[in-house]
């Protein structure tokens, strides 16, 4: 007999997790996924994808109660999930959001929580450090008041977010920050990164600004050069190791016919401030109202069809080998181009780059 | 170890079955790093799915040997030694404590 109870620092114990994450997928269990309590939000970003409601109808649909919330939490707690993300909107604004936290705590899911820091009282990050969260991002959008407020919308955001960051290194809670290069931040990213090693917290940036999920283009126009994104990513030395590893670990994942290559409706899945679900952010063409119904025949019945999409025998990205480093998301081509199938030439042009780059330096040049 | 020692789950832990894995997570913050969670195999839930306030130590190893078919003294080393890692980890307590 062996026993063990082995403590297990996210994913250290590589052989466990290698062959669990097999099982999860073969058993289509949704162990990971994301609840966006809220739409609203008290800032108003120039680059938000959710600056309007996605859906007409739910202009006047009302967001989810606490006892809706907490029945979806039971059943996700049921089907198998461990990690769920709190998202929005800005989620800590439903006045309810502390007792969803708690609730959400004591079940024994693994929470995420992004937020844009402002609404991070003393009194909220007392709750955060008595149950605390597996990680909390916050997003930050410029080195000083003027460039993140410019991109928030509102006077005084800049101020408020460090409030929040405060409160929480007061308490030695652990977080990260976050930040999306555009072309009006472009030039503070090395600032910003010292911001949050001043806290002594990770940075996190990303360069994939995309449509509105209400289909608005206009927020393309912020997206900087490709050459300017790669050369800001790989600012980080370790960018060219991370990616290097991430190529031996999913190169499986670049074969195939399965359009959705990627774990939506497979061992991922998110839910809409209205009880939509859907296999990630991104995916609206599978749909499933959890007003008529439990979040388990939503998932066996309707987003079980991800599997089922296949690619075009004409898929440009079939066979492609810089589609793990492009960011290769079909969610996103339809959001961009109104078809799954129709690659985002922007993504192409980081993916070729990084491509290079990897290669560049694991050949010594 | 006193083997009429009865111990408790702390109600800060919470165990979860997936995908007939367990694992236990905690829920309130704890002295040692708070990002862990815990991975158990099958031995280890079933010892932990009898720490219930009620049975010794000398039941639970009495249960061990006749469910995994092991010797009473491989038993009695393996669960000292599991339950040694639980306490040391603030995942238990001895029932009364609290």
């Amino acid at each position: 007999m062996n026993v063990t109870c082995g403590p297990s620092p996210e994913i250290s114990d590589e052989i466990f997790w290698s062959e669990f994450s097999g099982k999860i997928e073969r058993l289509r269990i949704p162990f990971s996924g994301g609840i966006a309590l809220t739409h609203r939000c008290n800032l108003h970003c120039l680059h938000c994808y959710a600056r309007e409601k996605p859906n007409p109808q739910d202009n006047s649909a009302p967001e989810l109660s606490t006892g809706q919330w907490k029945k979806i939490i039971d059943d996700l707690r049921e089907a198998g999930c461990l990690y769920l993300l709190l998202t929005g909107g800005e989620p800590l604004l439903r006045d309810d959001f502390a007792d969803l936290y708690s609730y959400t705590k004591r079940k024994g899911l693994l929470i995420t929580l992004f937020t844009n820091g402002t609404l991070i009282t003393g009194q909220m990050a007392d709750l955060f450090r008595e149950l605390p969260p597996w990680q909390i991002e916050i997003s930050l959008y410029g080195a000083d008041a003027a460039t993140h407020d410019r991109i928030t919308g509102v006077p005084g955001s800049f101020t408020r977010s460090l409030q929040g960051v405060e409160e929480l290194a007061a308490r030695k809670i652990k977080f990260t920050l976050k930040s999306i290069l555009m072309t009006l931040n472009a030039h503070e990213f090395p600032a910003i990164e010292k911001i949050a090693q001043s806290y002594g917290v990770d940075f996190r940036m990303d360069s994939s600004i995309f449509p509105s999920l209400a289909g608005d283009r206009s927020v393309l126009d912020l997206r900087v050069a490709p050459e300017q994104a790669i050369a800001n990513e790989f600012a980080d030395p370790k960018m060219v190791g991370k990616w290097r590893d991430f190529l031996n670990r999913f190169h499986a994942a670049a074969e195939g016919e399965d359009l959705y290559a990627c774990s939506a409706g497979t061992t991922t899945f998110h839910i809409d401030p209205y009880g939509h679900l859907y296999p990630c952010l991104m995916v609206r063409k599978l749909r499933y109202s959890l007003l008529h119904g439990t979040f388990q025949q939503g998932w066996n019945e309707v987003l079980s069809g991800i599997n089922e999409t296949k690619s075009d025998a004409n898929f440009k990205c079939r066979g492609c080998r810089q589609k793990l480093l492009c960011g290769f998301c079909p969610g996103f081509f339809e959001l961009e181009n109104n078809s799954d199938q129709i690659p985002s030439a922007y993504l192409c042009a980081l993916g070729k780059l990084r491509f290079e780059r990897v290669n560049q330096e694991i050949s010594g040049g | 170890m006193n083997l009429d020692r009865k111990f408790q789950k702390k109600e800060t832990i919470a165990s979860r079955c997936i995908a007939d894995e367990f694992f236990l997570v905690p829920i309130c913050s704890q002295p040692s790093d708070m990002q862990k969670i815990f991975i158990l195999n099958s031995p280890a839930d079933f010892i932990w799915q009898h720490l219930d306030g009620e049975h010794t130590l000398d039941e639970l190893i009495t249960a061990v040997v006749e469910q995994f078919e092991v010797d009473q003294e491989q038993a009695r080393s393996d669960t000292v030694e599991f339950i040694g890692q639980l306490l040391e980890q603030n995942l238990l307590e001895l029932e009364g404590a609290s």
